[in-house]
């Protein structure tokens, strides 16, 4: 399992990915995630993070009315968000690559 | 409140009542909290719409409230608020005044009865008198109901037996000082024909409106 201040820093461009393949709602997000192997990532830990890529014009929403019940939220990619997600791809990059640098050199330690 | 916003209300109401009965208990705290926060009625509007939707799909899965959005509803809402514009200290000034001119309207309504009432039983002029109580316990009761407000929404997931003796003793005791107040202090400030203090309550209702429709803008 994923620890959670370890996830903090990059759920957000994860969601905003996963927007990007198509169309969705919340639940779906979270259900995507966790077939991706974040682990179990409840709905209402979601629903902030889209209000924040929407506050910031990463995302837009509109209400469709589902098969069951009333009306969701429907979530899709801006233009502004599909540069979002290319800096987050490029910076996350830059991270593993680092950690992975530090990972290699750290088992080079262990051999001596 | 504009259109919008009260016509977002009915819907919420509605959707509402497809939640269990557990859904809307855990909804009605959650939507008492939001109330609480300092931000515009329709993005507490919008945001309930929103959980309201989240618990209905939840239910048709078969999965608790606490499931859907975390067994911490109040981190939950910490966490919506801090994604959502507050209101600035004038807004929430503009608001406070709002919501003050609808409180003493209704109380202006409540004295005027209270004076056709006397009028009819016991005859006399159209003209009465304000007691420096009667004005004190208009005060309390403004403040009284802004205290209740604050104190009901600062933590509405608190259902401990001791909050709710805490919150009917303030009630009472807040009820207690008013009506001691109007009936004990009975200095005459002035007179007052009715048709004068009903003028003044339309008055009122008037600029309310007026205040409602401004703070829409937000």
């Amino acid at each position: 399992m994923i620890p959670s201040q370890m996830l903090k820093g990059t759920l957000e461009g994860c969601v905003l990915a996963i927007i990007s393949k198509k169309e969705t709602y919340g639940y779906e997000i979270s259900r995507q995630l966790e077939e991706y192997g974040f682990g179990n990532i409840a709905e209402g830990t979601v629903y902030p993070l889209l209000l924040r890529l929407e506050k910031n014009k990463f995302i837009s929403a509109v209400y469709r009315q589902s098969e069951v019940g009333p009306k969701r939220k429907y979530y899709s990619l801006t233009d502004a968000g599909r540069e979002e997600l290319k800096t987050f791809f490029k910076n996350y990059r830059e991270l593993a690559d680092a950690v992975q640098r530090l990972e290699a050199d750290m088992e080079g330690m262990d051999d001596e | 409140m504009s259109k919008q916003v009260r016509r977002l209300l009915r819907e919420n109401n509605e959707m509402e009542k497809l939640l269990s009965e557990d859904g809307r208990s855990v909804m009605t705290d959650i939507a008492v909290y939001l109330r609480g926060a300092d931000i515009r009625d329709i993005d507490q509007e919008q945001i309930r719409r929103d959980i309201i939707q989240m618990l209905i799909d939840g239910e048709e899965r078969g999965v608790s409230p606490a499931e859907v959005v975390g067994e911490d509803y109040r981190v939950f809402c910490d966490n919506i608020l801090a994604e959502i514009p507050h209101l600035g200290m004038r807004q929430k000034m503009l608001a406070a005044a709002r919501d003050t001119l609808l409180g003493m309207t209704a109380l202006i309504v409540i004295w005027c009865c209270k004076c056709i009432l006397d009028y009819l039983t016991e005859g006399g002029t159209l003209v009465f008198p304000v007691t420096a109580g009667s004005l004190i316990a208009a005060v309390l009761i403004l403040a009284a109901a802004n205290i209740i407000i604050l104190y009901l929404t600062h933590d509405p997931f608190d259902h401990s037996r001791a909050r709710n003796v805490r919150c009917t003793v303030l009630i009472l005791l807040l009820a207690a000082l008013s009506i001691c107040s109007n009936i004990l202090v009975t200095v005459e400030l002035f007179r007052i024909h009715l048709g004068a203090a009903a003028a003044s309550a339309v008055i009122l209702y008037a600029v309310y409106r007026l205040a409602d429709r401004y703070t829409d803008t937000f």
